[in-house]
């Protein structure tokens, strides 16, 4: 698509009104299976079960495998049960009463998730009652999770559905003041993130993290929070329905980068849960300040182009304008919730860059070759973006901080991004 | 066991895309929801991160698709990326949704042919039919058959062969096929194909080689076809251990019409012929090595002739993790000297076989390893290799040097567990 057809960010009210760059998607979002078969190692004593075609299982599993090693490795703990023919005509859910009744023998799980995939749900395979038939005879706490990929891409089902079904393993707990979980703050180092550290140190008591090292006895104490600070909007589900069951108000403080929005959600969290914030918070902003600053210095005038990001995009952009980037083109799957505020306070100061959806990864680099960023942020294909000579800040490394930590890893990633020799820089002009 | 901890076995589904993916100029059209293709995608990366392979495309069904049909999308798609990136060559691959759904992209295809530019070619197998080993040589059968050029007269010059069967998840392919390369170049033989990295351009006319080398059982199909349409002649194996590769070579030459064996093919030979007890650092208490193996059928058995045959090990035990597509492998393999054979074994019976032949050294994939955690030593020499990069291509387990490679190998790895003991 020729960039000259984007509409700008101030004509687009939703996602769904940005044009789809690329007709033929390329290769395709990612279903729920990945999202799913990527969290359930974050819990302690959990086991997940994987139900679906071979090459679901084989490609979850491989892509979990690598994950695992290392000293910091993920917990692999998934199981699988492949479907052949004779399951797609016969029904598979005997098999699978057998496999759960295997897995706690086995292997003792607190939690056992049943994640169903595609061909399951397009030939009525019903989880609910494999968990009917075997809960009573298994020490596992059975969670049925939907994961088809034909209605789950690209809207963090996956992971939304996977948490949602901790519900089930969830009783009503007399509450307790100044106690909170935080939900969606994905990654074992969630437990040790900057959040959590200084609501402890103002007196609060954090009974569960999720997803993050998460364990069943703390998932049990989750109902006795007073309330839910709602990170990631895959706890979206598990909050809301926890609102409905317990009664557990829920914030949604989201992921914010800039320093001033850090400060403000760290006020609103204290209100709301009655605690008088420590000093130390303005010293951890005169941190974020001074990482900003040397990244401002860096990459002041560099042009970006924005993809989904922790937080939401366009609250990504509003941080890179911030530093001194100019936002050529938002590409814009979705619209997180933080996002509808981050695209007034972008209007506001003029800032109306070119937004699209991103379907093809070969459409969308390029536009990124016509447009000639110096810098994405954002989900993609890394290796596109070197082919491109564009420097790449990937979210991922940061989903398990919040804080003003995180606004210190986001400015290091630009700084780091300005330092780099990308080809695109050598020729850089401004388009259009 | 009603369930696995185990990767299954790869897919025919899967074992087509890494047939296509070797072959640059492929448009790969995957029909069925956006997570299989996106899922592939990620697995190519795993496979290979330094290679490229080519865009793959998802005709993204959704619930009503699922009910109502996506042939819709898939001819859109077709269409789309006939118009926009003018490949010579498209591909219709059924995921295992669109394979439920009753899509036949064989019908498509057909109708769809007159309206574009592109070659079509469907695969309507979607993942739930067999292995991958069956997509893999379906897929180069069909290229043999749909794309390669009809009968054409050999150049003139230096013989030329097509390695046929190594394909884009094939394990070190890189460097044995460079090894093969380069021992053929000794006979003065050129390579003009190899299935695992190639063009479009120069798969079509693979069918002017003087001869096909067939390293894989799965490049089997491709090279029948070859031979009834261009009449190309094949021979199957693979050169491994100094003997055997010294006969390979002889086979070559014969059918080539060369002289077996040349003052540089003998150099070479002498040059990186390694005994493994001169560098053994195995001093065991009298008791012999036991060494296992767990491979695809033409690796497993290359490899227990080298330890077998060439350097008189005892192979206890030799996998196949999946049914060769040639016959006779299990005697093949008690021929080449292993004392146990086990194909296609389930986890429980596996895991049993390795702590019953209870090896000093297992030879095989990361599962294999982790199945056998009681064994010392540990070669990668099959995927899933999650664990162990094999891009690089000259550490070849095949020819002179591959010889030369295993050993280092061995040798390393058990220093490296002598140290952690």
């Amino acid at each position: 698509m020729d960039p000259v057809l984007l509409p700008r960010l101030s004509a687009v009210q939703a996602a769904e009104q940005a044009p789809v760059v690329g007709c033929v998607e390329s290769p395709g979002a990612h279903c729920g299976l990945f999202e799913a078969a990527l969290t359930g190692p974050l819990f302690a004593d959990a086991c997940t079960l994987l139900i679906g075609a071979p090459a679901c299982l084989y490609h979850a599993r491989m892509t979990l495998l690598p994950r695992t090693l290392g000293p910091a490795g993920l917990k692999d703990n998934l199981l699988l049960v492949p479907m052949d023919q004779a399951d797609t005509v016969f029904g598979v859910e005997d098999r699978l009463v057998e496999a759960v009744l295997e897995a706690d023998r086995r292997f003792r799980p607190r939690m056992l998730f049943l994640v169903g995939t595609c061909i399951p749900e397009m030939v009525g395979a019903d989880l609910e009652a494999v968990v009917h038939m075997a809960q009573a005879q298994v020490q596992a706490r059975l969670l049925p999770v939907r994961t088809d990929g034909f209605s789950g891409k690209h809207q963090l089902l996956g992971h939304r559905r996977l948490l949602a079904a901790l519900a089930r393993a969830m009783e009503p707990r007399p509450v307790r003041p100044r106690s909170v979980n935080i939900l969606g703050l994905r990654g074992n180092a969630g437990v040790e993130s900057e959040l959590v550290r200084l609501l402890r140190r103002w007196g609060a008591e954090v009974l569960c993290v999720v997803p993050a090292e998460t364990a069943f006895a703390q998932v049990q104490q989750a109902p006795a929070a007073a309330l839910n600070l709602l990170a990631g909007e895959m706890g979206l589900d598990l909050a809301q329905e926890m609102e409905r069951r317990f009664g557990t108000p829920y914030l949604h403080v989201g992921q914010p980068l800039h320093p001033e929005q850090v400060a403000q959600t760290y006020a609103a969290v204290a209100a709301a849960l009655g605690l008088a914030p420590g000093a130390e918070l303005e010293a951890l902003a005169a941190e974020a300040g001074e990482a900003m600053q040397a990244a401002r210095r860096a990459a002041e005038g560099l042009r970006c182009a924005v993809g989904t990001f922790m937080g939401g995009a366009l609250g990504a952009a509003r941080f890179l304008v911030d530093l001194g980037l100019e936002p050529a083109i938002i590409f814009l799957n979705r619209l997180t919730l933080q996002d509808r505020t981050a695209r007034e306070a972008l209007l506001a100061r003029g800032i109306d860059p070119l937004v699209a959806q991103s379907r093809s990864s070969l459409d969308t680099a390029a536009v990124l070759a016509a447009l000639r960023p110096q810098v994405y942020a954002g989900h993609g294909d890394p290796s596109a973006m070197a082919r491109l000579g564009i420097a790449h800040i990937h979210p991922d490394p940061a989903r398990a901080l919040w804080g003003f930590e995180a606004t210190r890893w986001a400015a290091a990633m630009v700084e780091h991004a300005a330092c780099q020799p990308p080809l695109a820089r050598k020729g850089a002009r401004a388009w259009p | 066991m009603a369930l696995t901890t185990l990767l299954p076995q790869p897919p025919d589904y899967l074992g087509t895309l890494w047939a296509l993916a070797g072959v640059r100029g492929v448009r790969v059209i995957c029909h069925g929801t956006s997570g299989c293709t996106f899922y592939d995608f990620v697995g190519f990366r795993d496979v290979d991160p330094t290679r490229w392979p080519g865009p793959v495309f998802t005709t993204g069904l959704d619930e009503s698709d699922i009910v109502t049909g996506g042939d819709a999308h898939l001819a859109e798609a077709v269409m789309e990326v006939d118009r926009r990136h003018r490949p010579g060559l498209i591909a219709l691959v059924n995921t295992s949704v669109a394979a439920l759904t009753g899509a036949d992209p064989h019908a498509l295809a057909r109708q769809l042919q007159p309206q574009v530019r592109a070659r079509l070619l469907a695969f309507s197998g979607g993942g739930m039919r067999g292995l991958y080993t069956q997509g893999a040589a379906e897929a180069l059968a069909a290229l043999a058959r749909e794309w390669v050029e009809g009968p054409s007269d050999a150049p003139a010059g230096a013989p030329t062969v097509n390695l046929i069967g190594p394909t884009y998840e094939t394990f070190n392919a890189a460097s044995d096929t460079a090894e093969v390369q380069r021992l053929l170049a000794l006979l003065g033989v050129r390579v003009r194909v190899i299935t695992s990295d190639t063009d479009l351009e120069s798969l079509g006319a693979a069918g002017a080689a003087h001869l096909n080398l067939v390293l894989r059982d799965v490049g089997l199909p491709a090279a029948q076809v070859l031979e009834q349409r261009c009449g190309t002649p094949y021979l199957y194996g693979a050169p491994f251990g100094a003997e055997g590769t010294r006969e390979w070579l002889s086979r070559v030459a014969e059918r080539l019409g060369l002289e077996g064996s040349s003052p540089q093919v003998e150099a070479d030979a002498r040059r990186y012929h390694t005994r493994f007890a001169t560098v053994s650092p195995w001093h065991g208490d009298g008791r012999p090595l036991r060494i296992a193996v767990a491979a695809p059928y033409d690796y497993a058995l290359g490899l227990t002739r080298v330890l077998a045959e060439d350097w008189h090990l005892h192979v206890a035990l030799a996998v196949l993790p999946v049914a060769p597509l040639a016959p006779g492998a299990e005697a093949a393999l008690r021929g080449a000297g292993a004392a146990q054979v086990l194909i296609e074994p389930p986890e429980a019976e596996l895991a049993a076989a390795f702590q019953g032949a209870a090896p000093h050294i297992l030879l095989g994939s990361a599962e294999d390893s982790r199945l056998a955690p009681g064994v010392p030593v540990h070669i990668r020499v099959a995927r899933p290799s999650f664990d162990c990069a094999a891009f690089h291509d000259g550490t070849p387990f095949m020819g002179h040097r591959g010889l030369r490679w295993l050993a280092q190998s061995l040798v390393n790895a058990m220093y490296a567990a002598r140290f952690r003991l």
